[in-house]
């Protein structure tokens, strides 16, 4: 037995209990049948992944799966320049600062920070009130409740975990490598693709992660931000639960979520050059 | 010799502190030019201003008779070897030496074919496809000067490029860096705090202090005659003397007196250095010795090295061939200047 498997005993009973055993759980659910209200027939059937490809909740996997994209877009070229520009501040004061207003959010519960969105963005809501103060004459805002306003709440739940991955790789880059390139003959913007981007690819993919993964699923924002009329994975598996008490149906959504989430992670993976084939110790 | 290069006045100063104070020089093409001076003396920061990353606050900076002052780094004919390399960890050997041809779009075919000849100037083989994490320091060096070399530069700087590397290997690669700098035909600056790198290598030196050149010269004209007591004591010779002049090349220090080849006047306060080639220690009284402690003795390449205190309290170290030199340290020596090979140090006392 290799040296450290003791050691790290508890963490693979943790990783069986918690991680192995549940994702077991919800595969075999996944192929189960439904039985009277809250019941499930431990039976065979690929009826429930059959059900997915139905139009309606096919156009489900598809539109959330935009929905996340666009997200993700958006907090990538919002956080990453945020997050490597803190990280090239030089009065540690203001960087200090920054990152706590990053930090900052966190400190309230996600549900009241979207309530405070609703408030400030509802018809005749707060913000409304100030354009008036500043002489808008028109009618009551209409921005709440569709999907730019859901894509909006993404956002701004997910940006601080983008900017602080790329700000912690932004930070670990050494200066001196880009004033290298710059030296070479390298614009700004060459140096920026040839250099900066690949050695902080990995933070940005960190971020990517933490951004696109639970994009798919934070039902709450797209029910508030979006009136109900948005409807993402996350809202379409709590529906078949809460609502249609359907386990196996819902096993069988999460399922094809988490596989749909491998092969776009792959991909970008592979899209930012696996950062990890090459034996660097860093 | 055609000139290259030439820095006009060049200030800079970081808030209250003055990195350079008002620095003109100029180097000539093919040359090989040195900056020593301890760390803090502004070294770095020229090299900066010449590379195009740091912008001098008042002065010029002339390449081929352009002014280059206000140019950022990529437009300038001018390549580094930073101090830590600063290699891409990201790419290998072969892509960080042809970088800086491929980001200014050369055909690939004309990259390998020069990449090649790079490799072989700086006889790296067999780490084309090696990461710089896999390399030694030593070989770390030769791809960055091989990297800085490629785009032909007119001028290549070099940061203190030993700065990383161990004794042993220094001696070796400061040959390796001159005879680069001889194949290549290119002006080489280089960066130092290190004496024996600058007179090894250099065509011409300059020693620098507190954001001033001190002095400019050959390596054989600054050991030879060292314009203070900073220079002479920053090369290595550490004879350096106090005294006061008479009429007629003569001066007196610690109470005796030696004819020297230059000229001196009454009272005047001169500082003096000399070799310690030219210090003899004896064990017996002789004309014009001075009376001295011997402090220490060594043994160092053939020679004994003797360390006396005048009774002044000045230090002077003299050489002996002989090893049989039977007096202990603590015991009563005479020592003998040699007058005519006594250097007068310009300046004052730092």
């Amino acid at each position: 037995m290799k040296k450290g498997f003791f050691a790290a005993l508890p963490m693979y009973i943790f990783t069986l209990f918690f991680v192995a055993v549940p994702l077991i759980y919800l595969a075999a659910l996944s192929f189960m049948e439904r039985n009277g209200v809250w019941g499930v027939d431990a039976s065979f059937t690929l009826d429930n992944y059959r059900r997915i490809s139905e139009p309606a909740y096919y156009g489900t996997f598809i539109f959330s799966l935009k929905l996340s994209l666009i997200t993700t877009l958006v907090t990538a070229l919002i956080g990453y320049p945020f997050g490597y520009l803190m990280s090239r501040c030089e009065n540690g004061r203001l960087r200090a600062c920054m990152l706590f207003l990053v930090i900052l959010p966190f400190w309230t519960n996600a549900l009241v920070r979207i309530y405070g969105f609703i408030i400030l963005l509802r018809g005749n809501g707060l913000l409304y009130s100030l354009l008036k103060l500043a002489g808008y004459g028109g009618e009551q805002l209409s921005f709440l409740y569709t999907q730019p306003a859901v894509i909006l709440g993404m956002v701004y739940a997910l940006l601080p975990f983008m900017i602080l991955t790329v700000y912690s790789s932004c930070s670990k880059l050494d200066p001196t490598v880009l004033e290298a390139a710059r030296d070479l003959g390298a614009s700004g913007f060459k140096g920026f693709v040839t250099v900066t981007l690949p050695l902080t690819a990995d933070g940005l993919l960190s971020g990517i992660m933490l951004v696109f993964i639970p994009s798919m699923g934070l039902f709450f924002i797209s029910d508030l931000m979006g009136g109900g009329k948005i409807i993402i994975l996350g809202n379409l598996i709590k529906n078949q639960i809460m609502t249609a008490h359907d386990y196996p149906f819902a096993a069988a959504l999460s399922v094809m979520m988490l596989i749909m989430m491998l092969v776009c992670l792959g991909a970008v993976r592979l899209l930012l050059g696996g950062g990890r084939k090459r034996g660097e110790t860093r | 010799m055609e000139e290259i290069l030439r820095l006009e006045n060049i200030k800079k100063s970081y808030g209250s502190v003055i990195a350079l104070d008002g620095v003109s020089i100029s180097a000539g093409k093919g040359e090989f030019v040195s900056f020593l001076g301890p760390s803090g003396c502004g070294k770095t920061t020229m090299l900066r201003i010449i590379a195009g990353l740091s912008r001098a606050d008042e002065g010029h900076v002339i390449l081929e008779g352009r002014d280059i002052t206000k140019l950022p780094p990529e437009k300038r004919a001018v390549n580094t070897v930073f101090q830590n390399y600063a290699l891409f960890p990201h790419m290998t050997v072969e892509a960080n030496i042809g970088y800086g041809l491929r980001v200014s779009g050369v055909k690939k075919a004309e990259i390998k074919e020069k990449t090649a000849r790079m490799l072989e100037l700086v006889r790296l083989d067999g780490v084309e496809r090696k990461y710089p994490s896999q390399l030694s320091g030593g070989q770390k060096q030769r791809v960055a000067i091989a990297r800085g070399l490629i785009n032909s530069p007119k001028i290549l700087l070099l940061d203190e490029p030993m700065g990383a590397l161990d004794l042993q290997l220094r001696r070796h690669l400061g040959e390796e860096i001159k005879r680069i700098q001889k194949e290549s035909g290119t002006t080489f600056i280089y960066i130092t705090h290190d004496r024996d790198e600058a007179m090894n290598m250099s065509d011409k030196m300059v020693v620098m202090k507190d954001g001033r050149f001190v002095q400019e010269g050959t390596p054989q004209s600054i050991y030879d005659s060292p314009a203070n007591v900073f220079v002479a004591g920053f090369i290595g010779l550490s004879n350096i003397l106090h005294g006061s002049g008479l009429s007629g090349n003569r001066i007196s220090i610690s109470g005796r007196t030696i004819n020297v080849g230059f000229e001196t006047s009454e009272n005047e306060s001169i500082d003096i250095c000399v070799r310690s080639e030219h210090v003899l220690v004896a064990s017996a009284e002789t004309e014009g010795g001075f009376p001295a402690v011997l402090r220490s003795k060594s043994y160092s390449g053939g020679f004994l090295r003797l360390s006396c205190v005048l009774e002044n309290g000045e230090e002077i170290t003299g050489v002996r061939e002989d090893k049989c030199f039977d007096i202990s340290p603590g015991e009563r020596v005479f020592v003998h200047i040699s007058g005519a090979h006594c250097t007068r140090l310009g300046g004052q006392a730092v």
